[in-house]
């Protein structure tokens, strides 16, 4: 076998094979996901939030080789369906993106639960969420630790976000509406810092305000190309290293 | 209904010959904006629709309805003017989504209803047409002369008409120029209620017209705009696009900065082409507020040598210029292939353009590379050609790019100084294929200078970008430890530098393997010649004959994805070339549907097996050849012209005219038909045979021109064929009108068939095996055609 040859087998292999590649590739939707939970996500009713629609969701998210079960668990405890909005409630557990308006998304229950667990959170870490959105993210990280702090720049959002998590019992998060390109500089320096929108550009004031040994994720992509999830570090020389955790393709959202 | 005399009637049929060919390109600006650019063979597909199921809803009326000619006439005229805003009011109420067919196959039948109704206009138009060749045979070629007129007028007007007006206004116009010829065409025989339900007709339509075009959700705008201050402070219509200029205080665009950058960014504009972000205006007073460009990769040429002369390609936005300019460039030629965001930044906006534009450093001029480059004999120390864009799911596959092409580099490579160099920057891909095709054309322009490219090439990443430089010279020790020192300073990884160790490579973002080195180190060994073509992408190097720069897919790969990761090879899929299939195969299904199947129970199929197959076979033939040869035209000229507009302006109107000149001159042919039409055919194939041979070098001769000099170069290039081509179907019309009339409806269905799934087999054709195939297939299906001609009733 040629160098080539062997070249090209390792890197087809490597795109078939690698657990995390693989993950990346389940990303997608999966239409059939959106047939067959769809009616599963039908008979969903408010009433049995802990029932079985939620336990599949789990199985889904288990089914990418996710085994963290203080991540489980988190996902587990929070009531997605409470982020979600009315209209959109049925879809709630399904593994997919739903919109909350405003251009913005609920992000995939997988994606919610790899970057929480790429995050390698204590019960002491301090976080930083840029885009809080639903507050969703945020809900699920204060699970695992009380110090969670979230920027969101578009004020109506974030004022329904609040809401959500005061009723839902997360009043602890700390929420400000500001531009999250520059970051929580009165709070830094974070352990981790989680950026929910795909951005082109990694934003200096961010890298700054993350802590010696602390971990921060952002996908960098265009919205409906191929994305690449990629993890910052700051090393004890206050050097940078990044690397790339996952390539995700779009995910469609569900209309009616 | 009183019958319109002859000249009246050329002048109806002038104006809706004008209209059609108005709407059909700038229905392609108008799916552009809201889609994507590439869709434009879409829109010549379902004008073809409407125009083949003309003619089955004409012998279908004819034949069970006993409708006289002028009210079907009047009809015609009313339904296209109606049909026109109330198809775009429709295809608003559609919420599409291209991009989610691949998961959402609901999405497929919603392009279809978008073509079915698009397509009614030009069904109206079609009948029209149809009914007034349909006249006395001593006045059609009148009338063809007049059709043929309107679409050449048409395809030109309709280029500066598109700078002044946007695309829905112009359909507006479109349809109140027929509305009046409707009325003018009845004005006997309306009565006062009439008048007046038409005047309320029109303020319905100017009332309830949807003027502003729907943009696609999954566009850069929409999101843009939802954030909060951001406003659009200034746009322009064109040919090329709507350009924008928004104001986003939230949005901070600095592509593939250092990770360790603290030059600060100045705040910026961002400029939107068609509702996509192209680039950023940044504010400045002087090159040192472009400090920060000198942390991205893009910067890896100025480490290289002092750099007077500089030559940047296709300029969107300020980075490029102002990091030249941050780098002491005494000479900056800064081009702009569209001439409205020239006029914009020039204009409209001088706190962010005044230094770009003022500097008496810059020349800026509006000119393709290409074309600025064939007609200056300059020579440049450095030519930076433009970032690619980031990837958007594999949507531009079947868009042809003349940039990215073997032959522009190798003009590049002519235009450099002895210590000159070239420079791209493309956005990181996993696993690599892009940056990896862009090595390959540069090792193979060195290969071609006999240059050792080992010796001539430098190439660093970041976590976004990837940049490749090309030197005339060898790159020497010193050149190559300041890209070390340059690179490492900014926590950059080198892909690529003579002498470079296994151990310097993939430090800074770190990737399972280091791909890309590993890829550049294979395509450029010496004794590996099987790595491109082996590779698990496509990277061989793309040149002017198959231009596709961004088709990366080999279809064993998909095969073997599909095997292995089965749903999930979804996310590898290059949504384009999906999008091409999915058009084709729908395309299939409605003209079988629309032009065919009505004529099976309405007229049945008399006649003999060996009569249906010479006859089908003989207008099948034509129909594929003529639409083949015209949009394979379009798309090789797209390279010519730099924009896909310009050509299919250009090419539409000069088939049109010169085809529609040939039927005229055809009617004037006298017996014996049949040697006469034999030897026609073999004429078109010569002639294009001569043609394809010849196309590279004239072409390439008159690439220097002005953009109306080179249309009419090429309107005067296409003519003789065009007009051979023209003669082959009333020819066979007239001949099979003497002996086999019952056959004539057959034979319009069977081309109109043909011509549809011509218009989306033909960027399919060029894809996979080049453009030169497309044209050759063509000439093929014209050398059928004569052979068949023979058999045809004399």
């Amino acid at each position: 076998m040629s160098n080539s040859q062997y070249y090209c087998r390792m890197i087809f292999s490597k795109m078939v094979l690698h657990r995390q590649f693989l993950s990346a590739a389940v990303c997608i939707l999966l239409l059939a996901q959106l047939t067959s939970r769809s009616s599963m996500a039908a008979e969903y009713s408010p009433a049995a939030e802990q029932n079985s629609a939620v336990q599949e969701m789990l199985e889904v998210i288990q089914s990418y080789g996710m085994k963290d079960p203080k991540i489980l668990r988190a996902i587990e405890r929070v009531p997605r369906h409470r982020f979600v909005p009315e209209n959109k409630r049925k879809y709630s557990y399904d593994d997919t993106p739903l919109p909350i308006g405003y251009g913005q998304t609920i992000s995939q229950p997988y994606i919610v639960a790899e970057m929480t667990r790429q995050l390698q959170l204590s019960a002491t870490s301090k976080i930083l969420e840029i885009g809080t959105g639903s507050g969703y993210q945020a809900a699920v990280l204060a699970e695992i630790t009380p110090h969670v702090y979230s920027i969101e720049i578009i004020e109506p959002l974030l004022e329904r976000a609040r809401k959500t998590l005061l009723e839902n019992g997360y009043g602890d998060i700390r929420l400000l509406h500001a531009d999250g390109y520059y970051g929580w500089p009165q709070a830094a320096p974070f352990d981790g810092i989680i950026v929910t929108c795909a951005a082109a550009h990694i934003p200096p004031p961010l890298i700054e305000q993350l802590a010696v040994g602390g971990r921060m994720l952002i996908p960098v992509g265009k919205r409906f190309g191929t994305q690449f999830l990629i993890l910052v570090t700051k090393n004890e020389d206050q050097s940078i290293t990044s690397r790339n955790l996952m390539a995700v393709r779009f995910v469609p959202l569900v209309r009616e | 209904m009183t019958p319109l005399g002859p000249w009246q009637l050329r002048v109806a049929v002038f104006l809706v010959s004008f209209v059609i060919i108005v709407v059909e390109i700038t229905l392609m600006r108008e799916l552009a904006l809201r889609f994507w650019e590439h869709l434009a063979w879409l829109v010549i597909s379902i004008a073809l629709l409407g125009f083949g199921a003309s003619g089955t809803v004409l012998v279908l009326i004819q034949r069970f309805l006993k409708v006289g000619r002028p009210l079907l006439q009047f009809i015609s005229l009313t339904g296209m003017a109606v049909s026109f805003p109330l198809s775009l009011f429709l295809v608003d109420k559609f919420d599409i989504n291209l991009i989610q067919m691949v998961w959402q196959p609901s999405h497929f039948w919603k392009l279809g209803a978008l073509e079915l109704i698009l397509g009614v206009p030009f069904l109206f138009g079609g009948m029209f047409v149809g009914l007034a060749l349909q006249d006395t045979p001593e006045k059609v070629p009148g009338h063809y002369a007049s059709s043929f007129l309107g679409s050449g007028i048409g395809g030109i007007m309709v280029l500066p008409a598109l700078f002044l007006l946007p695309p829905r206004v112009l359909i507006l116009g479109s349809s109140c120029i027929i509305l009046a010829a409707a009325l003018f065409y009845a004005r006997r025989n309306i009565t006062a209620g009439g008048w007046i339900l038409s005047g309320l007709l029109l303020a319905v339509i100017l009332w309830q017209f949807p003027y502003n075009s729907k943009i696609s959700e999954d566009k850069d705008l929409p999101q843009i705009l939802a954030t909060p201050g951001s406003k659009i402070i200034s746009q322009r219509y064109g040919p090329q696009g709507l350009v924008e200029i928004v104001e986003a205080p939230a949005i901070h665009t600095a592509p593939g900065l250092a990770l360790n950058n603290t030059e600060p960014i100045p705040d910026q504009l961002l400029i939107i082409l068609d509702g996509q972000i192209i680039g950023s205006l940044y504010k400045s007073n002087s090159p040192h507020d472009f400090a920060f460009m000198n942390h991205s990769t893009g910067a890896l040429p100025y480490q290289l040598g002092d750099y007077s002369e500089v030559l940047i390609g296709d300029v969107v936005g300020s980075e490029q210029v102002g990091l030249s300019l941050f780098h002491g460039a005494n000479a900056v030629t800064a081009l702009t292939s569209n001439g409205s965001l020239t006029e914009l930044n020039a204009g409209e906006i001088p706190t962010f353009t005044g230094m770009f534009y003022s500097a008496p450093e810059v020349s800026h001029y509006t000119a393709t590379l290409r074309g600025f480059l064939r007609g200056s004999k300059h020579l440049y120390s450095l030519i930076v050609l433009p970032t690619t864009g980031p990837d958007l799911g594999g949507l531009s596959a079947t868009k042809a790019n003349s940039l990215l092409t073997l032959d522009t580099f190798r003009l590049c490579f002519a235009s450099l100084k002895d210590t000159g160099a070239v420079s791209i920057t493309a956005h990181v891909h996993s696993p690599p294929r892009e940056s990896l095709r862009l090595l390959n054309m540069f090792i193979d322009v060195l290969k071609e200078q006999g240059k050792d490219p080992r010796r001539h090439l430098a190439m660093i990443r970041n976590w976004a970008t990837i940049t490749i430089v090309v030197t005339k010279n060898v790159i020497t020790d010193r050149q190559a430890d300041k890209i070390r020192t340059f690179s490492g300073q900014r926590g950059f990884d080198l892909v690529w530098l003579p002498d470079l160790e296994p151990s310097e490579v993939n430090r800074h973002h770190i990737l399972t393997e280091p791909d890309y080195y590993l890829g550049a180190k294979e395509l450029l060994d010496p004794q590996n010649k099987r790595f491109a073509s082996s590779y698990v992408y496509d990277i061989t190097s793309p040149d002017d004959e198959k231009p596709f720069f961004h088709h990366f897919s080999r279809w064993w790969v998909s095969k073997d994805l599909s095997m292995q990761l089965g749903r999930r090879s979804r996310a590898y899929m290059e949504l384009g070339g999906i999008l091409l299939i999915a058009a084709l195969g729908q395309a299939f299904l409605l003209a079988f549907t629309f032009i065919v199947l009505p004529l099976v129970p309405a007229i049945g199929l008399s006649g003999t097996r060996s009569q249906h197959f010479v006859v089908m076979g003989f207008f099948s033939s034509i129909g594929f050849g003529f639409m083949l040869l015209e949009m394979g035209a379009l798309q090789r000229l797209t390279l010519h012209f730099g924009h896909p507009i310009y050509a299919a302006s250009t090419v539409l109107s000069g088939f049109l005219f010169f085809g529609g000149l040939g039927s005229m001159i055809s009617s004037r042919f006298r017996e014996p038909l049949t040697r006469l039409h034999y030897g026609l055919g073999i004429s078109i194939v010569l002639l294009g045979s001569l043609m394809l041979l010849l196309h590279d070098r004239s072409l390439a001769l008159t690439e220097g021109l002005s953009l109306p000099g080179r249309m009419a170069v090429v309107i005067l290039f296409i003519g003789p064929l065009a007009s051979l081509m023209g003669m082959m179907f009333p020819l066979a019309i007239k001949r099979l009108g003497r002996e086999q009339s019952h056959l004539v409806p057959w034979a319009w269905s069977a081309n109109g068939f043909a011509s549809v799934l011509a218009t989306l087999c033909a960027p399919l054709f060029a894809i996979q095996w080049g453009f030169n195939m497309v044209v050759w297939t063509a000439l093929g299906c014209y050398c059928l055609a004569a052979l068949l001609s023979l058999r045809l009733p004399r």
